[in-house]
C-alpha cells in the first residue's frame, strides 16, 4: 500500500476519530483509523457489538448520528472528495449516487402501505430524472440481478416478501442510482442461512457485474469467505488487523483475530480445539491504558499495558497493530 | 421499606426538582392538618362585628361571613378534605388494581366476568353517579364518602391495568417463573404488580386529584350534610348563602378555599412526577 | 403414526412427544390480510434420554421453540402427547404434575428479557427454592444462592446477589438465567437460543458453562438454535434433529448427521453454511434448489414441505402427503419417501 494518493483509492481515511457525547462522558467509538480502501473491490470489517465498525460505515457517508462526532481526520474519496467537507446538496448527492448504504435492519424500514415497484419509482423520482419507462426498464434490471422475479416483485407490499427477498430488494434499491460504492451493515443477520449464502452469491456476482466497490460488515467472521478479498478487524474502535481474507484466516497475526477464529464453532473442524475468549467485551467508558485488548490477550507482556501499539505494515502487504506480532500463530 | 430504602428513596425525589417541590406542598398542607388543629382551636361563635373582616394580622385571611376566622376554617377543613380524597383514591386503585390484575391474568370466564363488569359500571357517566348516590345516602362518615366518589374510578384504573397484564403476561421472566411452578396468583402480585407500581401510583395520585373535584362539588352543590369547615362547604356558603362573588369585600372568603384546592392539586401532580423516578430500578444504585 | 417407539424401547425416553401438533391463529399478514390457523408444530416425534443433550436446528419460524415450550409443559399441545417419565403431562394428577413442573425448566433467548427489571439477582435466583420451599432456613437460602453464582461464574457472589439486571451485561444476565434455571435441580432443560444475542467471543464460554453443569447435574437438554456450527459445538456427544416448517425432517447422531444428511434440507442446509476457511469455502457449492425463497408459513405447499424447493422432487409423491419419520439407517430417522423403502 503506497503513501501517495493512488488513482485507484476509492477512499483514504486518515487518522479518523469519532466521539458519542453523553451528558459528562464521552467514548471514542472510532479511534484514529487509517485505512485506504481500492476501487472495486470487495472489503470486509468484522468486529463485535462495541467495535465501532458501524460508526465507521457511518462516518464514510458522513452519517454519524447525534450524539456523535466527527472530531478528527479525513476521509477522502475517490482522490480528490473530502467527504466531511461536502455541504448540503453536494452531501445529497453523495450520498445514494456515489456511495449507497443498506443498514442493519434494513428489512424493516419499508414502508408498509406502497407497492415496493413505487416505493423504487419514488427513489428513482427524488434524485435522477429518468422518465418513467426508463425508471421501469432499472428498476426490472436491478431486480433480475438480485434475482427477483420483476414483475411479482414490484407489485408486491412488503409483507409478502420473506426476509431474504426484502433483503435483496434493499440491495437493488440501493443501485438504483448507480453508486460506485455499495456498504452493506449486517446483510444477512436477520436471515437463514440459505438466504444468507444466495445473498452473498448475488453479491460476488453483482461486483463482476457493475464493478462497484463492496463494503460488507459483519460479527461473523465465516461469510466474509464468500465474497471478500481484504478484511480489516476492529476491536474497541481501532482497526486491529487489515490482511487479504486467505492471509487472515490462515495466519492471523493479531491474538484477537486468532481469539475470534478459535472461538468460533463450525460444522467443519475439530470441536477439542475451541476456546472462549477470556475477559469480557471492552468497556469503552473506561477503556484500559495502553493496547486496549490487553486484559484478555494471551500473548500480553509489560509493554502491551503501557503503549497502544500503532498499526503498522508488516511483510506480506499487511497491517497489524500488535507489540507481539511475530510470536501469533 | 429499610432504612436504606427510604434514604434511597428520598435522594431521588430530592433530584426531581418538580416533585421535590411538590412533596413541600403535601408535607405543609398534611402538617397543617395534622398538628393545625391542635395548635388553633375551633371557635364556632359567631362574632358579628368582624363579618366579612378583610386580611389583617389577627385574621390572616379575613373572616367569614359570621365573623369567623378563615385560617382557621381552611386549617380544620384540610383534616376532612383530605381523609375523604385518600380514603377514595386508595379504594379506588385496590380495587382497579385488584379486578385488573385477576381479570388480565386469568383469563377465561373470570376475565370475561369481570370485564363485563368494568363496561357496564364504565357506561354510566361518573359525576353524576357520585351525585346520585350521595344524594340517596346522606352520609356524613368519611369512609362512606371515599366509597361513594370511587363508585365509577375504579373502574378506568381496571380496565387500562388489565389491558397492561395482558401485555405483561407473555413476557419471558414471566414464562420462567411458570415454568418453576409458581402459582398465578404468586406471579400476578409478586411479579407483575411490582413493574406496575409507577401506573398504580400516579394513578392513585390523580384519583385522588378527580376525588377532590369530585368531593368539593358534592359539597358545594349541597347534596351531602353539612360540615362548616370543609372547603367545598365553605364555597357552597360563599356562593349562596352570602353572594360572595357579587359582593366585592367579600371575595376573600371565596377565594381562600379555591387557593388551597389548587394548591393541593398542583402538589399532588408535581409529586406524581417523581412517582415514576421512584419505582425505577435504574435509578437505584 | 410410526414413530421412533419400534426402534428403541419407549422405555429409555425421559421426556417424549408423540405426534405433537400446535396450532396458532397466525396474526394478519400486512394491514388487510385475515388471520389463519397454521400448524406452528405438525405431529413431531421427539424422544430426549436421561442425561442425554440433543440439539434442534431449524431456520426462524420452523417452530422450534414451540416446540420446545410445548415439550416442557408451557404451550398447550392441539392434538398428540407429551410424556414425562411415561406419563402423559396434561392428563398427570397434581402430585406427578408438580413433580414434572419442577424437572422441566427454560433458559430464554434474550437476556434482556428473561430476568425481572426490578428484583435483585438474589430475589430471581431464589424465587424457586422459596416458593416451593426446598430450603426453609434463610441462611441456608443464602448459601444457596451463593453456591449457584458460583457454578454459573458469577463471582463474588457478594457483589452479584445485589445487582438488579440493569447492571449486568448480557453475559452476566444469561449466566443469572442459567443459574435460576438450575436452582431446583432440573432434570430437563430447554435452552432456547441462548447464544444467539451473546458477543461471539463469549459463547463457548457460557456453552461450556452449560456442559459443564450437564455432568454434575446429569440432566437433559434440548439445545435449540438456528446456527449448526453451535448445534455441533453444544450437542458433540449427542444427537442433533432438523426442523422444517414445523415438522422433523431428520434426527441422528450429531456427527452422523453432519457427515452423512440424509434430508435433502439438512444437505441444502449443510452445503449453505459458511465455514471460517478460504481453502475450504472455495470447494463449497450450495446445493441448487428449486426455489431459494422459503414459502409462506401460513401457507405451506401440499404434502412434503419441503416439495416446492427439493431438487429430489418426486411428483406424485412428495406432495400427496407429508412423509413418516422412519428408521432410514441404524439410529437414522428421516422424513422423506427417498428412503421408504428401507
Amino acid at each position: 500500500m503506497s503513501q501517495q494518493e493512488s488513482p485507484t483509492k476509492i477512499y483514504h481515511i486518515a487518522d479518523l476519530t469519532v466521539e458519542y457525547y453523553m451528558r459528562r462522558l464521552s467514548i471514542r467509538a472510532v479511534n484514529s483509523v487509517n485505512l485506504r480502501i481500492e476501487k472495486g473491490e470487495a472489503f470486509g470489517i468484522v468486529g463485535e457489538s462495541g467495535s465501532g465498525k458501524t460508526t465507521l460505515a457511518l462516518s464514510l457517508l458522513n452519517l454519524v448520528p447525534k450524539p456523535g462526532r466527527i472530531t478528527s481526520g479525513s476521509i477522502i474519496y475517490d482522490g480528490n472528495k473530502d467527504v466531511l467537507k461536502l455541504n448540503g446538496n453536494e452531501l445529497r448527492r453523495f450520498r445514494w449516487e456515489e456511495v449507497a448504504m443498506v443498514f442493519q435492519g434494513a428489512l424493516n424500514s419499508f414502508n408498509p402501505v406502497v407497492r415496493i415497484g413505487d416505493q423504487m419509482l419514488e427513489t428513482i423520482d427524488e434524485h435522477k430524472s429518468l422518465d418513467r419507462q426508463e425508471g421501469l426498464k432499472k428498476i426490472s434490471t436491478l431486480l433480475e440481478m438480485v434475482r427477483l422475479d420483476p414483475e411479482r416483485t414490484m407489485r408486491s407490499f412488503p409483507h409478502e416478501l420473506s426476509g431474504g427477498m426484502k433483503q435483496r430488494t434493499m440491495i437493488a434499491m440501493s443501485l438504483l442510482l448507480d453508486p460506485k460504492v455499495l456498504i452493506l451493515d449486517e446483510p444477512t443477520t436477520a436471515l437463514d442461512v440459505i438466504s444468507q449464502k444466495h445473498i452473498l452469491n448475488i453479491l460476488a456476482d453483482l461486483r463482476k457485474q457493475i464493478g462497484a466497490t463492496i463494503i460488507l460488515l459483519s460479527h461473523d467472521l465465516a461469510i466474509f469467505t464468500e465474497v471478500v478479498e481484504r478484511i480489516a478487524v476492529m476491536y474497541a474502535g481501532k482497526l486491529v488487523e487489515v490482511a487479504s481474507m486467505d492471509d487472515l484466516f490462515l495466519r492471523p497475526k493479531h491474538p484477537y483475530t486468532l481469539g475470534l477464529m478459535q472461538a468460533t464453532p463450525s460444522v467443519l473442524g475439530d470441536v477439542s480445539k475451541l476456546k472462549p475468549i477470556p475477559g469480557s467485551p471492552p468497556d469503552m467508558f473506561s477503556l484500559p491504558k495502553g493496547c486496549p485488548f490487553n486484559p484478555r490477550c494471551p500473548f500480553t507482556i509489560d509493554t502491551c499495558r503501557k503503549v497502544n501499539p500503532p498499526l503498522e505494515e508488516i511483510p506480506g502487504n499487511r497491517l497489524v497493530a500488535c507489540h507481539r506480532w511475530r510470536d501469533v500463530t | 421499606m429499610g432504612y436504606r430504602e427510604a434514604k434511597e428513596t428520598l435522594s431521588i425525589l430530592v433530584e426531581n426538582k418538580r416533585a421535590l417541590l411538590g412533596s413541600l406542598i403535601l408535607l405543609a398542607i398534611v402538617l397543617m392538618a395534622l398538628i393545625g388543629p391542635l395548635a388553633i382551636p375551633l371557635n364556632l361563635d359567631p362574632r358579628f362585628d368582624r363579618v366579612y373582616a378583610p386580611p389583617s394580622w389577627e385574621h390572616p385571611l379575613g373572616c367569614d361571613y359570621i365573623g369567623l376566622d378563615i385560617l382557621t376554617e381552611i386549617i380544620w377543613g384540610a383534616r376532612d378534605v383530605l381523609t375523604i380524597v385518600v380514603l377514595a383514591g386508595t379504594i379506588t386503585v385496590v380495587i382497579g388494581a385488584i379486578v385488573g390484575l385477576v381479570a388480565g391474568y386469568f383469563g377465561g370466564i373470570t376475565d370475561l366476568l369481570l370485564s363485563s363488569l368494568i363496561d357496564i359500571v364504565l357506561t354510566i357517566p361518573g359525576l353524576p353517579l357520585v351525585i346520585v348516590l350521595a344524594g340517596l345516602t346522606q352520609t356524613r362518615d368519611p369512609l362512606s364518602i371515599g366509597l361513594i366518589l370511587s363508585a365509577n374510578s375504579w373502574a378506568y384504573m381496571g380496565r387500562s391495568i388489565r389491558s397492561q397484564v395482558l401485555s405483561m403476561k407473555e413476557r419471558d421472566f414471566i414464562e420462567a417463573s411458570r415454568a418453576m411452578g409458581i402459582s398465578k396468583l404468586n406471579i400476578v402480585f409478586r411479579d407483575i404488580l411490582p413493574i406496575l407500581m409507577p401506573y398504580v401510583g400516579i394513578n392513585f395520585l390523580f384519583a385522588i386529584v378527580q376525588a377532590l373535584y369530585a368531593s368539593v362539588a358534592l359539597f358545594f352543590i349541597g347534596v351531602l350534610p353539612f360540615s362548616t369547615v370543609h372547603w367545598g362547604t365553605m364555597l357552597n356558603i360563599a356562593m349562596q348563602v352570602s353572594g360572595a362573588i357579587f359582593v366585592p369585600y367579600a371575595r376573600h372568603y371565596v377565594i381562600a378555599p379555591i387557593i388551597f384546592i389548587v394548591l393541593l392539586q398542583v402538589g399532588l401532580i408535581l409529586f406524581s412526577y417523581g412517582i415514576e423516578d421512584i419505582f425505577n430500578p435504574r435509578l437505584k444504585t | 403414526m410410526p414413530s421412533v417407539e419400534g426402534c428403541y424401547l419407549s422405555t429409555d425416553y425421559l421426556l417424549e412427544t408423540k405426534d405433537l401438533t400446535v396450532r396458532f391463529r397466525s396474526r394478519s399478514a400486512g394491514i388487510f390480510g385475515e388471520s389463519v390457523l397454521f400448524n406452528a408444530v405438525e405431529s413431531c416425534d421427539l424422544g430426549i434420554r436421561n442425561g442425554e443433550v440433543m440439539s434442534l436446528v431449524g431456520e426462524s419460524g420452523c417452530g422450534k421453540t414451540t416446540l420446545g415450550k410445548a415439550a416442557i409443559g408451557l404451550i398447550k399441545p392441539s392434538s398428540g402427547n407429551v410424556l414425562y417419565e411415561h406419563k402423559d403431562v396434561w392428563q398427570m394428577d397434581g402430585k406427578d404434575y408438580s413433580e414434572f413442573r419442577r424437572n422441566a425448566q427454560i433458559i430464554h433467548q434474550d437476556p434482556y428479557a428473561s430476568l425481572h427489571p426490578s428484583k435483585k439477582v438474589y430475589a430471581i435466583v431464589s424465587a424457586g427454592i422459596r416458593y416451593h420451599k426446598l430450603i426453609h432456613d434463610e441462611a441456608r437460602i443464602r448459601d444457596r444462592v451463593s453456591e449457584l453464582l458460583g457454578l454459573v461464574g458469577l463471582v463474588p457472589p457478594e457483589y452479584f446477589k445485589n445487582k438488579y439486571p440493569h447492571q449486568l451485561s448480557g453475559g452476566q444476565r444469561q449466566r443469572v438465567a442459567i443459574a435460576r434455571a438450575v436452582s431446583l435441580n432440573p432434570k430437563f432443560i430447554v435452552a432456547d437460543e441462548i447464544v444467539t444475542m451473546i458477543d461471539v467471543s463469549l459463547r463457548i464460554d457460557i456453552l461450556n458453562l452449560l456442559l459443564d453443569l450437564r455432568k454434575r447435574l446429569a440432566s437433559s437438554f434440548l439445545f435449540i438454535t438456528h446456527d449448526f456450527g453451535v448445534a455441533r459445538y453444544f450437542a458433540a456427544e449427542g444427537r442433533t434433529a432438523v426442523m422444517y416448517l414445523g415438522n422433523i425432517a431428520e434426527i441422528a447422531t450429531t456427527d452422523m448427521l453432519i457427515k452423512d444428511p440424509l434430508h435433502p434440507y439438512t444437505k441444502a442446509l449443510l452445503s449453505a453454511v459458511p465455514v471460517p476457511d478460504p481453502t475450504l469455502a472455495k470447494q463449497r457449492k450450495m446445493m441448487e434448489l428449486r426455489r431459494v425463497d422459503p414459502p409462506d408459513p401460513v401457507h405451506p405447499p401440499p404434502g412434503c414441505k419441503f416439495s416446492d424447493r427439493c431438487p429430489s422432487f418426486m411428483s406424485g409423491k412428495c406432495d400427496k402427503k407429508i412423509p413418516d419419520l422412519l428408521e432410514a439407517k441404524p439410529q437414522h430417522f428421516v422424513a422423506c419417501y427417498l428412503y421408504e423403502s428401507t
